[in-house]
């Protein structure tokens, strides 16, 4: 700091803090000896185990080609029938969307479980659809305010 | 600058050299030194298991981490038991409780290591925060001023109010001309 405080740093530097209690060394000997389950990684050799998903994925996607090629074809009764059938003309409808980012707020930095440090980040949102009535014209605007949570991941640098 | 240990460094000896700062570190944060001590395991825990790869000062990142611990246990209480957990803070750090440092031993030990200790937890909790992270702690102004989110010119400013303090505590009140008289 400067000359005049350094009689006092020195005599503050001159006491040690207590040690940690042997509970909390033993604490963390159990906790960091205990074996840590490893994260899965893809297979890194062409003799590993994990390429027998990729011929079982090969496998069913086989047979679901096959199976549809083979299967009998529905009716085109039935087809007709699937199709979505056209609105009546005095049913709203939505005719436009629009979202409006009205600003981002920091809820601050946390830890999750798995240790990684992320910052919290609010969007709030204003949705806003039109219903438009096609054979009166007749309209209304439908509000919704919206909020978003996201994390940011940070690093150390 | 501190010691950075290498990636296959047993954690013992990393602990073992710091870890008696780090428990000082982490009881301006905490009500009691059991709290405190766990604070820096669950951060020292962290560390050594997600965050020992990241480039930094290892103190630093530890630091962080045991105030962010310390943070999160505050948010977890509700408002009431956050002011009572303030108050039985302040007034451990002042009325004694558990010692934080260690007692000096020999002949050339430190002689007046109580009333200074008593001193420094005396002090107001944003003064000694800064206090401990700059002394103990080793952190620069600038490092302080990142872990408590404030500016470094405002971390220098209570260190150097909490030097002041602490040399206000320390020097002998001078005799009254009056009581002299008697």
């Amino acid at each position: 700091m400067s000359d005049d405080f350094d009689p006092l740093e020195r005599q503050l530097r001159g006491l040690r803090p207590l040690a940690p209690s042997a509970t909390l060394l033993a604490s963390l000997d159990r906790e960091l000896s205990a074996p840590v389950a490893p994260a899965y990684r893809t297979a890194t050799s062409w003799t590993s185990w994990k390429w027998a998903n990729w011929g079982v994925a090969a496998a069913l996607a086989l047979v679901a080609v096959l199976g549809s090629r083979y299967a009998p074809l529905p009716p085109a009764a039935l087809l007709v029938q699937a199709e979505a059938p056209p609105l009546p003309a005095t049913t709203y409808r939505p005719v436009g969307a629009e979202r409006l980012l009205l600003g981002t707020t920091d809820l601050g930095v946390i830890t999750l479980a798995d240790g990684t440090t992320v910052r919290r980040l609010r969007d709030d949102y204003v949705d806003t659809v039109t219903w438009r009535r096609p054979d009166t014209d007749a309209s209304f605007v439908v509000t919704v305010p919206r909020a978003d949570i996201r994390f940011q991941q940070l690093a150390f640098y | 600058m501190m010691d950075i240990p290498p990636p296959d460094a047993v954690w013992r000896t990393w602990f073992h050299d710091h870890g008696a700062r780090l428990l000082l570190c982490a009881r301006q944060w905490a009500r009691c030194a059991a709290d405190a001590e766990d604070l820096v395991q669950e951060a020292f825990v962290r560390y050594w298991r997600h965050q020992r790869h990241l480039p930094g000062e290892p103190f630093a990142l530890i630091v962080t981490s045991l105030r962010r611990a310390a943070l999160d246990r505050a948010r977890e209480q509700d408002r009431r038991a956050a002011r009572e957990d303030q108050v039985a803070r302040a007034e451990a750090a002042a009325e004694g409780g558990e010692p934080w440092f260690e007692s000096p031993v020999g002949s050339d030990a430190f002689a007046d290591h109580e009333p200074l200790e008593n001193a420094v937890r005396r002090l107001p909790p944003e003064q000694r925060e800064v206090l401990v992270l700059k002394i103990w702690g080793e952190l620069t102004f600038a490092e302080i001023a990142d872990q408590l989110d404030l500016s470094p010119h405002t971390a220098a400013s209570r260190y150097r109010y909490a030097l002041t303090a602490l040399r206000r505590h320390l020097t002998p009140s001078p005799v009254s001309p009056a009581s002299s008289h008697v």
